[in-house]
């Protein structure tokens, strides 16, 4: 018999990393859907098992499981000496388990640490049990009569296969602490899928278990076990480490004293765990617990270590499985911000400029760097601009610019509402090409107040100046940063507009509406301002240079023309980003930033953390760590 | 295992797959199948969820692999299923799962067997039957394996199992059967109809939002196509007047004023054209240019971009937010392409149906502004207005004329005196008077123009032009509320027919309007359908 302590402890460290790891990335992937059901089975040992028991003093944790009414009750009883659950004629009423702990370790142990996922509750009577709620309890009753191993943790579960669901769970959560599995079958329950199911994950997890064939016509269907056995062992791949046989009794079951024959020696199992002289009378369950004391129970504890950890480095369906799918999932979601990166563009179609605005202020910005004559020449202008503007205005001819300023505005809010709608429509396909942006984007395209959208747009953009702020701001700065780098330039355009101070129209065609100057009928019939909007450097630039020659001007219009571009370029963008701010704050929310996340999931350092723990750990098991 | 398949001999069985399921087929003169054919159906829960059936292990499935799936084509051929449970069993999940997939539209027998040593789990089980939906009177008790020995030793069965038999025969046979199947046909259909419910209850609301926002947005659009054409009416100032003039010319002839208009239409003519483009569809009507009635023309970077500011006065933009908001509203209530068109409206033109709506609306918008014309000409057909115009006119003329007359047969032959420049002047000022009359002809054929402008634009809310733009969504949400509604009225019937037919009083079934606890709640469960017995 092997006494050496167990040495799985070595892997504590590397459990709780991997334990962290996990948990890091859990929430996200999820969010990514790289979840899957098979993810029950390596997470139940991980979180379950080997980080509860990893690094604490080794307890055996035996639990009773089953069927409905196949008698699980009945058997922990007897075997626990003592009332755990009460057993009753009614399937799946036993609700929560119910375990027995020998009185020195209950006083010690951490409960809650050894069955993560319950609230344990001290037992108080065998009604526990039934309780009915929907909490997940788990009644601890101390074993005082000493004659229960000091290692040893016995269980009843609840069901495993009947109509309610959280039996399941419970039954699930048991079984996933469990070293040692007491499986209780029957002839009519042998074969069920559930069952099948429940004891597959049990088997995959290297537990050990005894087979207790319930109800039996005894010795009638005695030979039929072989048959059972094998159909149960190929059905979930269980090698049972001992079989033992109950006959149909109700006096023995109504006076809780069942009899367990060892059918192991004739079923042919291989290690018969619990060694023993076959009794002709069978044995009770005591006598059955006193066999526990005899056997290895640290060999027990160390397979099933062992075998939650295998479960969990498992590559094609434990974490690594689990990793790779979130690097996959990553991956389309990285399509997916590509496919929107692609599809997803606002276009804005602005209406053109309106000049005099940007012109105002780069007038007012040069305002104090002309000379006096300029400006008193400009003055004249402006007035007599003023007095014609008046006179136009008066006959018709030239339209009111507050008039103008409006349908501006009402153009420009049509072309950002056209441009939204244009958006939206753009994200709905995308997301109808892409099945994780359908989801993603649900919030936004099905749940969204597109009205309200709408309506916010139309008040921000009426909220928002003609000229902001942050615009004068912009041209003043982009104008000084443009004298700094080009003073001759700068000295160049001034010379430009004094020297062209009484032949004003040619320079000034694109300030008139500034009040700088006025807008000769001359200008406006070499072109006028339609024109001007469309190809401000090159008019600039030709207008000056029959004043300034063509070799002075080669330098202002190549100086000039991106100045300008930028600065009506920055008046466009200012109303442009109007909308991008509307969209980021209003219409997408997060969700930009969240499928950006989702996309990096797969570049996260946990994953590689996580990796680097799986090599460390599947190491260990090949170098027989735990021998 | 096996089913077993026991019937009268005799009996036409061909709708049965025997073969096809490896159904033994037993014949019997035993009375208690006189009436009815009999299926032993396999357990429905040894077969996995995930597992087909070729993957089950050997050595547990020899002999009869895929139970579940045999069930899966037995059970639709059912009438009435007897569910045979055990102490064991009852609470299965599994079974309940595969009874939840069948029960609709079947009376169902609740049998607990192994009466003679399992404990009596009756009253439990019907509650739990109760908590899963079902309705059930009885459930018998009885001891199969003890009644067929007796049945084999030629004794009389046991109460229980009697009592049983004659359920069987009292509710399966003759009229009963009948009934039974009426019955269980109103069943299904309710059921049907429930479930419909589960999946139209949560779209109806979404949908009557849908409705109304089409209904909203409708009107939102109609106001502002009304308040665009109005304002292309009015700014098409030059296009009446021009249109006045030109039906002034056209519809005056003979008499002096005729004549004197026909000779400033001449002269007009030699003038050089004005360089002033009229656009827009009521401006181009107006003067007489027949409009592009498609909307995006080729070379018409205007009616590319923006078709209907073009067309109608109406803002496109204000189109795509109504098309978005809806689109938005439609998603909501599951309504999606390619039922509706995208809300972009150049995207949404280049669906067939929604271009010729427009074209139909621009037609219409044609005929109307050329009925506005026909009230301007009728205004000016006025004969009080062309006698008066005529007299005026001739007047003027007769004056001039005998002022030249007096002047040279007076004046000049009579008195010998010698005037020069009268007719000269005379002529300037016929000129004169003629170009007044022509304007104030003008000016009272266009004095009517905001009585026009307003009937035109009532008449177009009257003419729902707006109402193809949104066409695909409004079509959409009606087809759907259409279907709501029809669901509505068949549930009506269902629930009345059903309460007509008495239920049986020993048969269990299911409770009319109740979802079954245990079925949704399976695991990942790939089959569409599976069934238990």
């Amino acid at each position: 018999m092997d006494q050496r302590p167990s040495t799985y402890a070595v892997w504590a460290e590397r459990v709780a990393a991997l334990c962290a790891a996990v948990e890091a990335l859990d929430a996200a992937a999820t969010g990514i859907g790289a979840d899957s059901p098979e993810d029950a089975a390596w997470r139940g040992q991980l979180f379950e098992k080997l980080r509860s028991q990893v690094a604490g003093e080794p307890v055996l944790v035996a639990a009773v499981c089953g069927g409905t009414n196949t008698g699980k009750s009945l058997i922990a009883n007897a075997l626990a000496g003592m009332p755990l659950s009460r057993s009753i004629l009614e399937a799946a009423r036993t609700r929560h388990p119910v375990a027995s702990i020998p009185q020195a370790f209950a006083s010690q142990a951490d409960m809650t640490g050894l069955f993560p996922g319950f609230s344990v509750m001290p037992w108080t009577s065998d009604d526990d049990a039934l309780t009915d709620a929907e909490e997940h309890l788990l009644f601890v009753r101390p074993e005082t009569t000493g004659r229960q191993p000091g290692w040893l943790a016995l269980l009843d579960t609840p069901d495993i296969d009947g109509t309610l669901r959280d039996n399941w769970a419970r039954a699930e959560l048991v079984r996933n602490a469990a070293d040692l599995l007491i499986a209780v079958l029957t002839q009519q329950k042998y074969n069920d899928a559930a069952v099948r199911d429940f004891f597959q994950a049990a088997a995959r997890a290297g537990k050990t278990v005894i087979v207790v064939f319930n109800m039996l016509e005894w010795p009638e269907q005695r030979p039929r076990l072989e048959h059972w056995l094998a159909g149960f062992a190929a059905g979930t791949g269980v090698q049972a480490d001992a079989v033992f046989a109950i006959p149909w009794d109700r006096q023995a079951a109504e006076q809780g004293e069942p009899r367990f024959y060892d059918v192991s020696e004739e079923l042919g199992c291989g290690k018969a765990f619990v060694a023993g002289d076959t009794d002709p009378v069978g044995l009770t369950g005591r006598q059955l617990v006193e066999r526990f004391a005899t056997t290895n129970y640290l060999a027990v504890k160390r397979d099933a270590m062992r075998g939650a950890l295998e479960v969990v480095v498992d590559a094609d369906r434990g974490v690594p499985a689990w990793l790779d799918r979130i690097v996959r999932m990553a991956e389309a979601w990285r399509e997916a911000c590509g496919l929107l990166a692609r599809r997803v563009t606002v276009s804005i179609m602005l209406p053109p400029v309106p000049r005099e605005l940007v012109w105002n202020e780069v007038w007012a910005w040069l305002e104090p760097k002309r000379s006096g004559f300029d400006l008193t020449v400009s003055r004249v202008y402006r007035v007599a601009g003023r007095g014609l503007g008046w006179a136009g205005r008066r006959l018709g001819i030239l339209p009111d610019q507050a008039q103008r300023q409006a349908d501006h505005a009402a153009e420009e809010l049509s072309a950002l509402k056209a441009a939204l709608g244009d958006f939206l429509d753009q994200l709905a396909t995308a997301a109808r090409e892409h099945p994780q942006l359908e989801a993603a984007l649900k919030a936004v395209l099905t749940d969204g107040d597109r009205q309200a959208w709408f309506d916010e747009l139309a008040r921000r953009h009426a909220a928002m100046p003609l000229i902001s702020r942050d615009y004068t701001t912009f041209v003043r700065e982009e104008l000084d940063r443009f004298e700094r780098d080009n003073p001759g330039t700068v000295r160049l355009i001034l010379t430009a507009l004094n020297v062209g101070a009484v032949a004003r129209p040619a320079v000034t065609v694109g300030l008139g509406l500034a009040g700088a100057a006025v807008v000769p009928p001359a200008a406006a019939a070499a072109g006028g301002l339609s024109v001007f909007v469309h190809n401000i450097g090159d008019l600039v630039a030709g207008a000056a240079a029959s004043l300034a020659g063509e070799t002075a001007l080669e330098a202002t219009a190549a100086g000039i023309k991106p100045l300008l571009e930028r600065l009506f370029a920055g008046w466009a963008a200012e109303r442009g980003d109007l909308l991008a701010t509307m969209i980021h704050e209003v219409v997408l929310g997060d969700t930009l930033e969240q499928l950006e996340s989702r996309a990096g999931m797969g570049r996260r350092l946990e994953i590689e953390q996580a990796r680097r723990l799986i090599a460390e750990l599947t190491a260990d098991l090949a170098r027989g760590e735990t021998a | 295992m096996r089913p077993v398949l026991v019937a009268a001999a005799g009996v036409d069985l061909s709708w049965f797959p025997a073969d096809a399921i490896g159904a033994k087929v037993v014949p019997t003169d035993a009375a208690a199948v006189a009436e009815i054919v009999l299926v032993d159906c396999p357990d429905p829960d040894t077969q996995g969820d995930a597992q087909p059936a070729d993957e089950l292990p050997t050595q547990v499935m020899a002999g009869d692999p895929g139970n579940r799936d045999r069930l899966e084509q037995i059970l639709p051929l059912c009438d009435v299923l007897m569910v045979v449970s055990t102490a064991q069993k009852y609470r299965s999940f599994r079974v309940a799962r595969e009874l939840a997939a069948f029960a609709p539209g079947r009376p169902l027998l609740f049998v607990q067997t192994h009466a003679s040593r399992d404990p009596d789990i009756r009253e439990d089980w019907k509650q739990d039957l109760e908590r899963q939906g079902f309705v059930v009177p009885t459930i018998y008790r009885v001891d199969g394996r003890e009644a067929f020995r007796q049945a084999l030793r030629g004794e009389p069965v046991d109460p229980a199992f009697a009592e049983l038999q004659a359920a069987i025969a009292g509710e399966l046979a003759c009229r009963g059967a009948d009934r039974l199947r009426r019955s269980g046909a109103l069943e299904l259909a309710g059921w049907f109809l429930d479930r419909c419910n589960d999946r139209l209850g949560p779209i109806r609301g979404p949908l009557d939002e849908l409705l109304r926002g089409v209904s909203r947005e409708t009107q939102r659009l109609e106001h502002l196509l009304v308040d665009g054409i109005a304002r292309q009416l009015r700014q098409a100032r030059l296009g009446w007047r021009q249109l006045a003039g030109r039906e002034l010319e056209q519809q005056w002839q003979g008499g002096a004023f005729g004549w004197f208009l026909q000779l400033v239409r001449q002269v007009a003519g030699w003038l050089p054209k004005g360089r002033r483009q009229i656009s827009g569809l009521v401006g181009r009507t107006l003067v007489g240019q027949v409009p592009s009635l498609t909307l995006a023309a080729a070379g018409s970077t205007a009616a590319d971009d923006e078709p209907l500011e073009e067309a109608l006065g109406l803002d496109d933009a204000e189109v795509e937010q109504s098309r978005s908001v809806l689109a938005g509203l439609a998603r909501r209530a599951a309504i999606e392409g390619p039922a509706i068109h995208p809300a972009r409206l150049q995207q949404a033109s280049e669906d067939p149906a929604v271009a010729m709506a427009l074209e139909r609306a621009q037609r219409w918008m044609t005929t109307g502004i050329r009925k506005a014309a026909s009230g301007c000409r009728d205004r000016l057909d006025a004969t009080w207005l062309r006698v008066a115009l005529e007299v005026l006119f001739d007047a003027v003329l007769v004056a001039v004329l005998a002022r030249a007359a007096w002047d040279f047969f007076h004046g000049r032959l009579w008195l010998g005196e010698s005037r020069g420049g009268l007719l000269t002047e005379a002529i300037v000022w016929l000129v004169l008077w003629g170009l007044v009359l022509r304007q104030t002809a003008i000016a009272w054929a266009a004095r009517g123009l905001e009585h026009e402008i307003r009937r035109l634009a009532a008449s177009l809310r009257e003419a729902d032009l707006v109402q193809p733009l949104l066409s695909d969504v409004a079509t959409s949400a009606q087809l759907a509320d259409g279907v709501v509604q029809a669901h509505q009225r068949h549930q009506k019937t269902s629930r009345r027919l059903s309460a007509t037919v008495s239920p049986s009083r020993k048969l269990a079934r299911l409770m009319q309007g109740r979802a079954i606890v245990a079925g949704p709640a399976s695991p990942a469960t790939p089959r569409s359908h599976s069934g238990g017995g």
